[in-house]
């Protein structure tokens, strides 16, 4: 399996308030930028961020093994933190 | 996903080594995978020592059916919580706390002594060593875009309420070809154009759906031309359109935006470029059964 592919197969529902899209559906020059923050993910979509994600799960479980702690796995279609 | 912002579970997670992975690496599931992946020890914990204990409800048994979810385990594999993918924040607030209660009790019979988890931060060291390494790590979005009269999908969901993520690597020497010469409009290379076109204009909102084939780009156009100068660099505009086609799916439209050139760093440096258009159809796993006609669809390009 090499690095990345797509992410996220059942696509994340969400319940936050995201950017209001541009008045002109036409995509100009001047509203280029309102689509892009239409579409990239809010700053609520991207808190899962927030937790100190590990990207892979054998270095995890050593590292869970020296600190005597549970592991919490997020096994996805795609790995959530790009590497796989 | 929104479980993950809830703040009851931000606080929860710190007490467990949290990590992300692909599902078919742990649990592969065609011929190929389980071949390659036969002594893996992370299918061998996750399959056949988790998977084992696992509740069936939480868990099923049939080895073509995906894995994907949320788990909780020991670093031996034992069984402490788990749900299937479709998890909400109070389920997943449950699963932790179930884990947590079994942790307890295992870290009395085990004599174990709990150190605190650093709370390191890997998808920014990753994000930042593939940014060394490449010409260009662009991380791509991609969301249904506003309907005109409705704001349900034809399969009944909320218009612009998902959306999806993957990453697309250029190498230096591709990530270079969309550096112009001048202020005039110029092509980008046909195999970085069709690069950004088959494997970022894909209509994966609600599921997986496979690049696109070279075949299946039907037009196609691509231009870059040198903007104004500033302070960090050479600001370079990009447009194009595209037509992608294949017998089960479509999507056509227009792609613009700016890039930011260091001459410093000698490299494309940051870049906001989006393209809308329609898309129609759909593919095995993208799940837009019964949202089959023409509906708006963005995808952003970004890098900073």
């Amino acid at each position: 399996m090499n690095i990345f592919r797509t992410l996220f197969i059942c696509s994340l529902a969400m319940t936050s308030s995201f950017a209001a899209p541009p008045k002109s559906t036409e995509l100009t020059a001047n509203n280029y930028r309102e689509w892009i923050e239409y579409i990239r993910p809010s700053g609520d979509e991207s808190k899962w961020q927030e937790i100190a994600w590990r990207n892979k799960m054998m270095p995890a479980v050593e590292e869970a093994k020296k600190l005597d702690r549970p592991i919490l796995l997020w096994a996805m279609n795609g790995n959530p933190c790009g590497e796989t | 996903m929104v479980v993950w912002s809830d703040q009851r579970v931000q606080k929860l997670a710190k007490e467990f080594v949290c990590t992300t992975e692909e599902v078919d690496i742990l649990f592969p599931r065609n011929e190929w995978l389980i071949n390659h992946l036969k002594d893996d020890p992370a299918v061998h914990l996750f399959r056949d020592v988790f998977g084992k204990q696992s509740p069936r409800q939480h868990w099923d048994p049939n080895p073509q059916k995906t894995k994907q979810g949320v788990y909780a385990m020991m670093p031996d594999g034992t069984y402490l919580s788990g749900r299937f993918v479709g998890t909400r924040a109070d389920q997943v607030l449950e699963l932790m706390n179930e884990a947590l209660q079994k942790w307890k009790r295992l870290v009395r019979e085990r004599n174990l002594d709990p150190k605190a988890v650093p709370q390191t931060a890997a998808l920014l060291e990753w994000k930042k060593k593939k940014s060394e390494e490449l010409g260009l790590h662009i991380e791509v979005h991609i969301r249904d875009l506003p309907r005109k009269g409705t704001q349900k999908t034809s399969h009944g969901k909320e218009v612009g309420r998902h959306y999806n993520t993957k990453w697309l690597e250029l190498t230096k020497a591709e990530a270079q070809s969309l550096v112009p010469t001048g202020s005039s409009w110029q092509d980008v290379p046909n195999n970085v154009r069709d690069k950004l076109f088959t494997n970022g204009l894909k209509d994966i909102v609600y599921g997986q759906s496979p690049g696109w084939k070279s075949q299946d780009v039907r037009t196609a156009s691509l231009k870059v031309r040198q903007g104004k100068k500033n302070r960090s660099g050479t600001i370079i505009e990009l447009a194009g359109d595209f037509d992608l086609k294949d017998n089960s799916h479509q999507y056509s439209g227009k792609i613009l935006g700016k890039m930011l050139y260091s001459p410093k760093e000698k490299r494309i440096t940051h870049m906001e470029v989006v393209a809308t258009g329609f898309r129609s159809g759909g593919t095995t796993f993208n799940f837009r059964n019964g949202d089959e006609a023409p509906a708006p669809l963005g995808v952003s390009f970004y890098v900073k």
